[in-house]
C-alpha cells in the first residue's frame, strides 16, 4: 500500500495534465473537470494508502539514473505530511480557480513534479525535481502575465543551482546524495548552508520581500497561487531533510539560533510590510511571508516540539496557499478569511504559530527572545488585517464563495483538531527526524488529543475551546449573512496603484490610510539603488579604464588582439 | 526525382558546390567506415557528434528559402565532411593543416566580410595547434613543450572563434559563413577529439598537462563570463547569440581542462547539446518572427531550455562539470556557478528572440526540444553510446 | 644530409619571404613553389619518406601554378609599404631559430627549423593581408610549412591542402560578398 501512496499521486496528477491537454486540443474545455478531481483523489489515495499500509517508511531504487542523478523515490511520515500539505492546496485552487485547459494542464503537472521531488530519494534528484518545477512554474507565471516574473526566475534559478552545488558536494565528500545512504558527518556546516540557502530561497523565508509576496501582488493570482503552494512546501521540505540528512542534528550547534532567528525576522519584516500595505492585495501576499517566518523559527529550533509545530505551522500556509486566492477583495467575509490567514484563533494558522513561539520559548532563553518577536510580527500581522478594512481594493474580485467556505472550513477542522493532527501527523515526523536522544537538555514534548494540545509551558483546547469558538462564529456568521440581503454592499472598484498613498474607502474615505508603524528603514533599498546607479568613475580616472574598449577590441576579430594576448599568455607560460 | 527536384528547385549551385557536397557526403561515408583503415578513425564520441550533426544540417536545409535548399545541402554536406574528416584523423598535425583549406572552403562561400577576414581564425587556429602539436613532440628544454601544449590548448579555442579569438559578428550573415559554421558546428568535432589524442599516447608530461588544463579551465571561466553577461547585456542580438554559445563552450573548456571524468562527459554533453539544441535553435532565430505580446507556452518553454534548467540539456552538463569542479578544487565551482545563475537573464532575452514560432519553424523548435529533453533526461544511454 | 637539409630551409625561408613580399600572381607562385621545393628538400634529406617528400613538392608546385590564372598580373614584389615584411622575415627566422634551439645540429631539426619559418611568415601574412589571392597564396603557404613538421600523413595533408587552396578563385568579387 505504501507503494501505492508513493505512486499513484504523482501519476494522477501526470495523466489529469496529459488528459486535460488532449481534451483542449480536441476544443474541450473540461481542465477544472479532469484535474480537480485528481487532485482531491490523489490526495485521497495518499491518505488511506499511508494509513492502510501501517505507516511504514517505504524507499524505491531504480537501476538507472535520470539527468546524471540515480533514480529513487522515498516515502515516509515527513513525505507523507508534506505531499498531502501540497495536494490539499493544489485541491483547493483547481476545484475552485477558473483555469482554461491549457493552464489547468501546466498546473496539474506543476503538482505532480512536486509531488516527485518531495518523494526524491536523493538530494542530487531533489534539485533536479527542483529546477523542473521552477521552471514549469515560471513558465504558468509568464503564460498569464509578465509582471514580477523576473525576480521569481532569478530566485528560484539561485535556488536550484545552490542546491545542486550541495548535492555535488554531498556525492564528493561522502560518496553520494541519496539521503539514506550519505555518512552523518558528510553533512558539515558549509554544505548545509548551501541547502539551507536553497530551501530558504525557495520558501521566500527572507527578511526582505521575496517572490512568495511578489507573485500575489500580480493582477492574475491564479499562478502566483500554485507557484506558492508548490514551492514553499518543497523549500521547508530541504530543511527537514537536513535533519533526516544529520541524524537529527544540523551541523552545528550555532545553525540553530541562527535560522530561527532568521524566522523571527523574516516574520516581522513580512508583518511590517503588511501594516504599511497600499491595497489589500499586498496586505495578504505577506499572510505566507509571515508564517513562512514562524515555521523557520519552529523548524530550525531543532527540538521536536519546533519541528512538530513546524510541520502543522506548514500546513496552515498549504491551506492559506489556497484559500487566499479564493477570497474576495472587500467585505465582512473576506477580512474574516484575512484573519485566518494573518493567525486568528481557532484555525490551524493559530495552532501552528501557537505551538512555533511556545517551542521556541522553551527552547532557551536567546530563542524564546525570538519567539517574542514572533509574537509581535503576529500580531501586527493581524492589526494589518485590521487596517486593511480602510484599504482600495485594485479591481473588484468576487472570488469564490464555495471554495472560501471549504477552504475556511478545513483551516478551522485542521485547527479544531489540532490535537489528533499533532499526534498523528507532526509527532511521527518530529520522531522521526528529530527524536529526542539526539537533543541534550532542551528536550520538549507535544501531546495531542481530541481535546487539544499539551506543551510544558502549557495547553490550547482547541477541540474544546476553538471548536466552541468555531461553532459560534460561524453561527454569528450565518446570522449576519441572513439579515444581510444580497448585493446591498456591492463592492466598489477602485484602483489602488502601488506607492501611492493609500486611500480609505469606508468612512474616512478623504483621509490616507497610513502604516501603522513607519520604520526609518522603509526607503533603505530604493535609496541604496539610486545612489548605486548613480556611482561614476570619477573623470581624471576614466583613461586607465576603458573596458568598453578592451570589449571592442575583442569582438571585432583583430589581429592584432589576437597576437598580443597569445604572446602574453606565451610568456606567462615560458617563464 | 523529379519530386525532390521540385522540392530543391533552381537556381541550381555552381557544378563545384555540388561537387563538393557530394565529396562531403563521400568523406562522412569513408569516415564512418573507418576507409581506410589507420588513416581515418572515427571516435564513438565523433559518432555520435556526427548523428547530432545531421539532423541540424537537415534543419538548415529546411528553413532555408525554396531556391537556397541544394546549395545550403551541398554546404551542410561539405560541413559534415570536414567535420568527420578533423575527428577521424588520428595525425593531429595533419588536422591542422586540413584545417586551413576547409577555413577557406567555409570564407570562400559569398558573405559581407572579405575572405582574408573570415579566414584569418581558422588559420591562426591551424598554425597555433599545428605548432604546438609540433613542439609538444619536439626533443628541447622544458620551456618549449610549455610553449607546445598552450599552442594547442588556445589553437582548440581558436577553432571555436571563443575569447580571446572572437570573430566579428554581422547581422544578417548567412548561417554557413557565419560565426556557426565553427562555433557550432566543425570546432566541436575537435573539441571532442583533441583531449583522446593528447590522453592516448600520453603525449604531456605533467608539467605539459598542467599548462593545457590551466589554459582551457582559465579560458573557459573567461568565455562563461563573458558569455553569461555579453548574451545578457550587448545590443546586437546576433552578438547575443554568439555569446549564448560561449557560456556552453566555457563548460566544456573546463570540463576538458579538468583532465576528470566527469568533466570529460560534460564536455561531451555540452558540445553534443551545442550541435543538438543550440546551433539549430540560432538557425531558427534568424527565420522566426518576433515575438507577440502574448507568447506561447513552447516559446516560454524555450526560456528554461536556455538557462539550462531541468529536464533539458544544459542541466546534466551543469551537475558533471560542478562535480568535477568540486572534486578538483571547490573555489572553481563559484564561477560555475555565477555563470549557471546569470544564464536565467540572457535565456528570456534569447527566447523573445526566437519569438512565437509558427509552421515549418514551430515544428522545427518542437524537434529541437524533444533532443534537449533526450540529452536531459537520458545523458547516461549517451554517454554509453560514445564511450565516456 | 644535413647540408642539403639546410639548403632546403633556407629556400623555403626564402620562397616564402618572396612570398609575403609580393602581391602578384607571379611573385606568389614563385614564392609558393620555392617554399613547396626548399620544404620538400628539407623533409627528404631528414629522413622522411621520400615519395611524401615529393608529393610536398608536387602539391605545392600544383598549387603555384593554379595561382597564375587569377589575382593581379605582374610580379608585385617589395610594394610601398613592404618594409614591416621584410623585418619581419628576418625577425621570425631568428625566432625559429630560438624554437629550434639545440635541434640543430641534426637535419630533422633543421629540417624543422625551415617549416616553423614558413608557417610563421605565412600566418603573419595571412593576417594582414586584405586581398583574395595573397590570402589563398599565405594560406597554401602555411598548409605546407604545417605539413612539413609533420610525418607522412602531414606531408600528403599539406599538398592536398596546397591543390585544394590553389582551386579557388583569387579574383576579387565585386561589393559585398568579397
Amino acid at each position: 500500500m505504501s507503494l501505492a501512496a508513493m505512486l499513484v499521486p504523482p501519476a494522477l496528477l501526470a495523466a489529469a495534465a496529459i488528459l486535460s491537454w488532449s481534451l483542449g486540443h480536441t476544443g474541450v474545455g473540461a481542465g477544472r473537470v479532469v484535474c480537480a478531481p485528481a487532485a482531491w483523489l490523489a490526495a485521497g489515495v495518499e491518505a488511506v494508502a499511508w494509513w492502510w499500509g501501517g505507516r511504514v517508511p517505504l524507499e524505491l531504487s531504480l537501476p538507472f539514473g535520470l539527468a546524471g542523478a540515480p533514480l529513487g523515490v522515498k516515502l515516509d511520515s515527513s513525505i507523507f505530511a508534506l505531499q498531502m500539505i501540497t495536494l490539499l492546496a493544489l485541491a483547493l485552487l483547481f476545484t475552485f480557480q477558473p483555469r482554461d485547459p491549457g493552464r489547468a494542464a501546466l498546473a496539474s503537472l506543476v503538482g505532480g513534479v512536486a509531488l516527485g521531488t518531495l518523494a526524491a530519494s536523493s538530494l542530487s534528484l531533489t534539485a533536479f525535481g527542483l529546477s523542473v518545477c521552477s521552471g514549469l512554474v515560471w513558465t504558468a507565471l509568464a503564460w498569464d502575465e509578465r509582471t514580477e516574473v523576473g525576480a521569481t526566475w532569478g530566485a528560484l534559478s539561485l535556488a536550484w543551482v545552490l542546491l545542486l552545488w550541495a548535492a555535488v558536494v554531498l556525492e564528493v565528500v561522502g560518496g553520494t546524495s541519496v539521503y539514506s545512504a550519505v555518512p552523518v558527518t558528510a553533512l558539515q556546516a558549509p554544505v548545509f548552508l548551501l541547502l539551507a540557502a536553497a530551501a530558504l530561497l525557495c520558501a521566500g523565508a527572507l527578511p526582505w520581500r521575496t517572490w512568495v509576496s511578489l507573485v500575489w501582488r500580480r493582477a492574475r493570482p491564479a499562478s502566483g497561487s500554485l507557484a506558492v503552494a508548490v514551492l514553499v512546501p518543497l523549500g521547508f521540505s530541504l530543511l527537514l531533510r537536513a535533519y533526516a540528512l544529520g541524524a537529527g542534528q544540523w551541523p552545528g550547534g550555532w545553525l540553530h539560533p541562527l535560522l530561527a532567528g532568521l524566522g523571527a525576522a523574516t516574520a516581522l519584516a513580512a508583518a511590517g510590510r503588511a501594516q504599511a500595505a497600499g491595497s489589500v492585495r499586498a496586505v495578504r501576499a505577506e499572510a505566507v511571508p509571515l508564517g513562512a517566518g514562524l515555521t523557520l523559527l519552529g523548524l530550525a529550533l531543532g527540538t521536536p516540539l519546533g519541528v512538530a509545530a513546524a510541520v502543522l505551522s506548514l500546513g496552515g500556509l498549504g491551506l492559506v496557499a489556497g484559500l487566499v486566492p479564493l477570497l474576495p477583495e472587500g467585505g465582512l467575509v473576506a477580512s474574516l478569511g484575512d484573519a485566518l490567514a494573518f493567525g486568528a484563533p481557532p484555525a490551524l494558522v493559530f495552532g501552528g504559530w501557537l505551538l512555533c513561539v511556545q517551542a521556541a520559548l522553551e527552547a532557551g532563553p536567546v530563542t524564546g527572545l525570538m519567539g517574542l518577536v514572533g509574537v509581535f510580527a503576529w500580531s501586527v500581522g493581524l492589526a494589518a488585517v485590521a487596517r486593511a478594512t480602510w484599504l482600495p481594493a485594485p479591481a473588484a474580485r468576487s472570488g469564490s464563495p464555495v471554495g472560501l467556505a471549504v477552504g475556511a472550513g478545513l483551516l478551522l477542522a485542521a485547527g479544531v483538531g489540532l490535537g489528533g493532527l499533532a499526534s498523528l501527523v507532526a509527532a511521527p515526523v518530529a520522531s522521526d527526524l528529530a527524536p529526542p536522544g539526539s537533543h541534550g537538555a532542551a528536550v520538549s514534548y507535544l501531546g495531542g488529543g481530541a481535546v487539544g494540545v499539551t506543551v510544558p509551558s502549557g495547553s490550547w483546547p482547541a477541540g474544546a475551546l476553538g471548536g466552541a469558538v468555531a461553532i459560534v462564529g460561524v453561527v454569528l456568521l450565518a446570522i449576519v449573512g441572513l439579515l444581510r440581503r444580497p448585493g446591498r454592499e456591492p463592492i466598489r472598484p477602485l484602483s489602488g496603484v502601488e506607492g501611492e498613498p493609500a486611500r480609505a474607502r469606508r468612512s474616512v474615505s478623504a483621509l490616507e490610510v497610513k502604516p501603522l508603524i513607519e520604520p526609518p528603514w522603509r526607503d533603505l533599498r530604493d535609496r541604496l539603488a539610486t545612489r548605486l546607479r548613480g556611482l561614476r568613475v570619477p573623470s581624471q580616472y576614466r583613461s586607465l579604464v576603458r573596458p568598453n574598449a578592451v570589449a571592442a577590441a575583442a569582438t571585432r576579430g583583430r589581429p592584432w588582439f589576437w597576437a598580443l594576448v597569445t604572446l602574453a599568455l606565451a610568456l606567462v607560460v615560458t617563464r | 526525382m523529379t519530386a525532390l527536384r521540385a522540392w530543391f528547385r533552381d537556381p541550381r549551385p555552381g557544378w563545384w558546390l555540388l561537387l563538393a557536397g557530394a565529396a562531403g557526403a563521400a568523406m562522412t561515408l569513408l569516415c564512418l567506415l573507418g576507409r581506410p583503415p589507420g588513416t581515418l578513425l572515427l571516435p564513438p564520441p565523433s559518432r555520435v557528434l556526427l548523428a547530432f550533426s545531421a539532423p541540424a544540417v537537415a534543419l538548415m536545409v529546411w528553413l532555408a528559402p525554396r531556391g537556397d535548399r541544394l546549395e545550403r545541402l551541398c554546404a551542410g554536406l561539405v560541413g559534415l565532411g570536414s567535420q568527420a574528416v578533423l575527428a577521424s584523423v588520428p595525425d593531429l598535425l595533419a588536422v591542422a593543416v586540413l584545417l586551413v583549406p576547409v577555413g577557406f572552403a567555409v570564407a570562400a562561400r559569398p558573405g559581407r566580410r572579405s575572405l582574408s577576414a573570415r579566414v584569418r581564425g581558422p588559420a591562426l587556429a591551424a598554425a597555433l595547434l599545428g605548432l604546438g602539436w609540433a613542439l609538444l613532440r619536439s626533443p628541447g628544454p622544458a620551456w618549449l613543450g610549455r610553449l607546445g601544449a598552450l599552442g594547442v590548448a588556445l589553437g582548440l579555442v581558436a577553432v571555436g572563434g571563443l575569447v580571446p579569438y572572437l570573430q566579428e559578428v554581422e547581422d544578417g550573415e548567412p548561417a554557413e559563413t557565419s560565426y556557426l559554421a565553427w562555433t557550432g558546428f566543425l570546432a566541436p568535432a575537435l573539441a571532442l577529439v583533441l583531449p583522446f589524442r593528447l590522453l592516448q599516447g600520453h603525449l604531456l608530461t605533467p608539467d605539459e598537462g598542467m599548462v593545457v588544463g590551466a589554459v582551457l579551465v582559465g579560458l573557459g571561466a573567461l568565455n562563461l563570463a563573458w558569455g553569461a553577461v555579453g548574451a545578457w547585456r550587448t545590443a546586437s542580438l546576433a552578438e547575443a547569440w554568439r555569446d549564448s554559445f560561449l557560456v556552453d563552450w566555457g563548460f566544456a573548456l573546463i570540463g576538458l581542462g579538468l583532465f576528470e571524468r566527469d568533466g570529460l562527459a560534460a564536455a561531451y554533453l555540452a558540445m553534443l547539446a551545442v550541435l543538438g539544441v543550440r546551433t539549430p535553435l540560432a538557425l531558427l532565430a534568424r527565420t522566426a518572427p518576433a515575438a507577440g505580446t502574448s507568447p506561447r507556452p513552447l516559446a516560454l518553454v524555450l526560456v528554461v531550455l536556455l538557462a539550462g534548467a531541468a529536464p533539458f540539456s544544459g542541466f546534466p552538463v551543469r551537475l558533471l562539470v560542478l562535480r568535477a569542479a568540486t572534486e578538483l578544487a571547490w573555489p572553481l565551482a563559484i564561477p560555475l556557478l555565477m555563470a549557471m545563475a546569470l544564464a536565467a537573464a540572457h535565456a528570456l532575452r534569447l527566447a523573445r528572440a526566437l519569438g512565437s514560432p509558427r509552421g515549418r519553424d514551430a515544428i522545427g523548435l518542437a524537434v529541437v526540444l524533444a533532443v534537449s529533453l533526450v540529452l536531459g533526461l537520458v545523458p547516461g544511454i549517451l554517454r554509453g553510446l560514445g564511450g565516456i | 644530409m644535413e647540408a642539403a637539409a639546410a639548403a632546403g630551409a633556407v629556400l623555403a625561408w626564402l620562397g616564402v619571404s618572396l612570398l609575403s613580399l609580393a602581391d602578384a600572381r607571379r611573385g606568389l607562385a614563385l614564392g609558393l613553389v620555392t617554399t613547396a621545393l626548399g620544404l620538400a628538400l628539407a623533409a627528404a634529406a631528414s629522413g622522411r619518406q621520400p615519395s611524401a617528400a615529393a608529393a610536398l613538392a608536387a602539391g605545392g608546385a600544383a598549387g603555384s601554378l593554379l595561382r597564375l590564372r587569377d589575382g593581379e598580373p605582374g610580379w608585385g614584389l617589395m610594394r610601398p609599404g613592404s618594409t614591416p615584411r621584410l623585418v619581419a622575415a628576418l625577425l621570425v627566422f631568428l625566432a625559429a631559430v630560438l624554437l629550434v634551439g639545440s635541434g640543430l645540429g641534426v637535419p630533422t631539426g633543421v629540417a624543422r627549423l625551415g617549416a616553423i619559418a614558413v608557417a610563421l611568415l605565412a600566418l603573419l601574412r595571412l593576417l594582414t593581408v586584405e586581398r583574395r589571392s595573397p590570402a589563398l597564396g599565405s594560406g597554401a603557404a602555411l598548409a605546407l610549412g604545417l605539413g612539413a613538421l609533420g610525418g607522412g600523413t602531414g606531408l600528403m595533408a599539406a599538398a592536398v591542402a596546397a591543390v585544394a587552396l590553389g582551386t579557388l578563385s583569387g579574383a576579387e568579387a565585386p561589393g559585398p560578398g568579397r
